[in-house]
């Protein structure tokens, strides 16, 4: 039988402009993608704002406006709970992991984990890490084609199970294949700008025209119920959403995670043109943007339960509770006129996109950088890399496709996806921060964390029970499946454990002194070296002003610097050799057209007021002779 | 006392160890130096960072559901 359609043609057109919109959008940034720097750290040159916004786009996966608007009916703005509370790992991200991957030019957690333990750490972390993300792919587009299909019931397709779904997974599928292939990174982040935008914008065009349907604020307030009305769940009840749950799955192992581990937010912040810039942003998504996207994804069921609590005939709908899931859609359509509808919809499907075209990109960069370079084609030209990552972009998004009918066939591959999930992130996450904070933590610890907390991890999905210690007094849920047992507090007996076992191992190979190839530049307490390897000279820790200064060619210039007037150079608190960064004066390009270079040595006989490069890094920077460009110091 | 009220106690308490052990990561190992006032600018940010979750929290389980 036919599903319920929903939303007008009209919709359904403004959606279909807004996908052909998005290919051309992504696939016009192709351009600026010349080399595997650009194609996976877009050349590392971007502001800030631009990095902070699109970071939202990927940050709303699959699901986020269903699953979020659903918590947000059933436990009221405790759903927000999720997107605020990751601030306490902030300052080891921003002033350890973040530096250390930029100034040591690590382009994947298992790279990291080669430069600090050895190749058979970066073999388990890549077959680790590639599990977790092409898995992470196929379901993401298993949520999308769950998500999609009742707004899309195709007639002609309902005869085969299934087939409807995946026709609009296959849509999808090529769309982003065709702009991540095309213009990788930067196309990601550009697409992610505006997919975040209008995220953004969606969510609170659909909250202003709940508290206007209520008759304002002070309506939805009164008709909210009294405990929909607080911004934490309850302690340890019930047990799918209680807030020590939450703190731990959430808030300690999967924001670290997030932030430390997940391959697409890495290399979302070493696409910024700096640290500093890195820093900048992330303080803005965690401050200002995460909880403004939880209100965005939030406000629907918010709204639908105040409008129940009004109005108890009104979204009929929700008398079904197996149809709670879809109070997000139910919602959007009672509130909004055709066409805005359309734009709603537009953002779930922005959400869905902006989160697997992350994840193409993220494992096209791990299969070249951590096994085609090293392992099958060593030695090749950058241009066979880059070729070889349009193709494994393809390849990624293909296999991601092709793992949907399992999901879709099979429950206990949904249910093996999340377990295996649970399983390995606690030991990864424990051997980045240790491996980051403590100089002595060495290989054997190391592999030893891996291998016995996945085992540990393994044993709590056989033995639930050994949980019921961290477990706070949430109540196991007995007549759950094995991997729906305490798997929220089962990120506290995995955090506790990996720890002690690494901290264990770590005491009992005291005497294993690291060489210090293995911790320059890769530990908090040794990032000075790491600056000095990045810039190849000693590092200045001060920063001088922006300056403006006219760009001129000049085929003298031989080497790749840029020359500056002493005078000129002096406001910058530069000197030669010092790296700098030169943007196209237009801010709002957001570092789009740019160059990282050193500068030369200075002379008098330079005209003050001029920055002198040689035609091929104008070239390389897009930048336009003549033109003013914004000079600054970077180290 | 409300159970959402032990929540916000546990959760910034608890994660305030974990926030505080890095703090003192960062601040140890020189990465956050406060002897730079861009240094003494960040450690007002994540100090004042974690104060405003505090803070938004703390109202938002003790104050605004009772207005």
């Amino acid at each position: 039988m036919l599903a319920q359609a929903y939303g007008q043609p009209i919709d359904h057109a403004v959606l279909v402009i807004y996908l052909v919109i998005m290919v051309g959008f992504g696939a016009t940034f192709a351009r600026y993608t010349r080399s595997t720097r650009d194609f996976f750290f877009s050349g590392q040159r971007f502001s800030w704002w631009l990095i902070s916004v699109s970071f939202v786009a990927t940050l709303v996966g699959s699901y986020s406006f269903m699953k979020y608007a659903e918590a947000g009916y059933r436990y009221g703005l405790s759903s927000t709970m999720s997107y605020t509370n990751d601030w306490f790992s902030m300052p080891l991200f921003l002033f350890g992991w973040l530096p250390i991957i930029y100034f040591m030019r690590i382009a994947s957690v298992p790279e990291y984990f080669e430069r600090r333990f050895g190749r058979d750490a970066r073999v388990a972390g890549t077959v680790l890490i590639l599990l977790y993300m092409i898995g992470y792919i196929g379901f993401n587009f298993y949520t999308l084609g769950k998500a999609l299909e009742p707004l899309f019931p195709i007639e002609a397709l309902q005869s085969v199970e299934h087939l409807n779904l995946m026709a609009i997974v296959v849509v999808i599928a090529v769309i982003c294949a065709i702009y991540v292939a095309a213009g990788g990174q930067t196309s990601v982040i550009m697409t992610d700008l505006l997919q975040g935008f209008i995220l953004l914008i969606a969510g609170f065009v659909l909250f202003g025209l709940g508290l206007s349907y209520l008759g304002g604020f002070g309506e939805f307030w009164i008709h909210l119920p009294f405990e929909h009305a607080f911004g934490m769940a309850e302690f340890n009840r019930p047990e799918k959403f209680s807030a020590v749950g939450v703190f731990w799955q959430d808030g300690v192992a999967n924001s670290i995670a997030f932030y430390f581990m997940n391959q697409g937010v890495l290399m979302r912040f070493l696409s910024a043109k700096s640290p500093r810039e890195g820093r900048k942003a992330a303080i803005i998504i965690v401050l200002v943007l995460m909880p403004l996207t939880a209100i965005a994804v939030s406000n629907a069921g918010w709204v639908g339960s105040a409008i129940r609590g009004k109005s108890p005939e009104a979204l009929p709908g929700l008398d079904d509770p197996a149809k709670i899931n879809q109070v997000f859609v139910m919602v959007a359509e009672l509130l909004c006129r055709p066409g805005v509808f359309g734009l709603v919809l537009a953002a779930l499907v922005a959400a869905l996109m902006s989160t697997v075209d992350t994840l193409i990109n993220a494992v096209a960069t791990v299969l070249v950088n951590d096994i085609y370079r090293p392992f099958i084609r060593t030695g090749k030209d950058d241009r066979h890399y880059l070729r070889a990552a349009r193709v494994f972009s393809i390849g990624a998004t293909l296999v991601g496709v092709l793992l949907v009918p399992m999901f879709l066939g099979f429950d206990s591959m949904y249910a093996a996806h999340a377990a295996f999930t649970a399983a390995i992130t606690p030991p990864m996450i424990t051997v980045i921060l240790l491996a980051v904070a403590w100089k002595r933590f060495n290989r054997v610890s190391a592999l030893a964390t891996l291998v016995l907390g996945t085992g540990a991890m393994v044993l709590s999905f056989a033995v639930p029970e050994i949980i019921t210690p961290f477990a706070h007094g949430v109540p196991m849920d007995e007549a759950a499946a094995f991997y729906k047992k305490y798997k929220y507090m089962r990120a506290c007996y995995g955090m506790v454990t990996c720890m002690g076992i690494g901290v264990l191992a770590t005491f009992l190979t005291w005497r294993l002194r690291a060489a210090a190839e293995t911790v320059d530049g890769l530990t908090i307490w040794t990032l000075a070296a790491g600056r000095r390897r990045f810039k190849g000279g000693e590092p200045k820790r001060t920063t001088g002003e922006k300056i403006r200064l006219k760009l001129t060619a000049s085929d003298d210039v031989t080497d790749p610097v840029v020359l500056i007037h002493p005078t000129d150079l002096a406001r910058l608190s530069a000197g030669p050799g010092d790296l700098m960064y030169l943007a196209d004066r237009r801010w709002w390009l957001g570092g789009l057209r740019s160059l990282h270079i050193k500068a030369g040595e200075s002379t008098d006989a330079l005209e003050p007021g001029t920055a002198v490069l040689c035609p091929a890094k104008i070239d390389e920077g897009r930048l336009r002779v003549g033109e003013d460009v914004v000079v600054e110091m970077i180290i | 006392m409300t159970m959402n009220a032990v929540s916000f106690i546990y959760q910034y308490v608890v994660g305030g160890i974990i926030f505080v052990v890095m703090m003192l990561l960062v601040l140890r190992s020189g990465e956050l130096s406060t002897k730079t006032s861009e240094g003494r600018r960040y450690l007002v940010l994540l100090i004042g960072g974690f104060l405003l979750y505090l803070g938004l929290h703390g109202l938002s389980v003790l104050v605004f559901p009772f207005l």
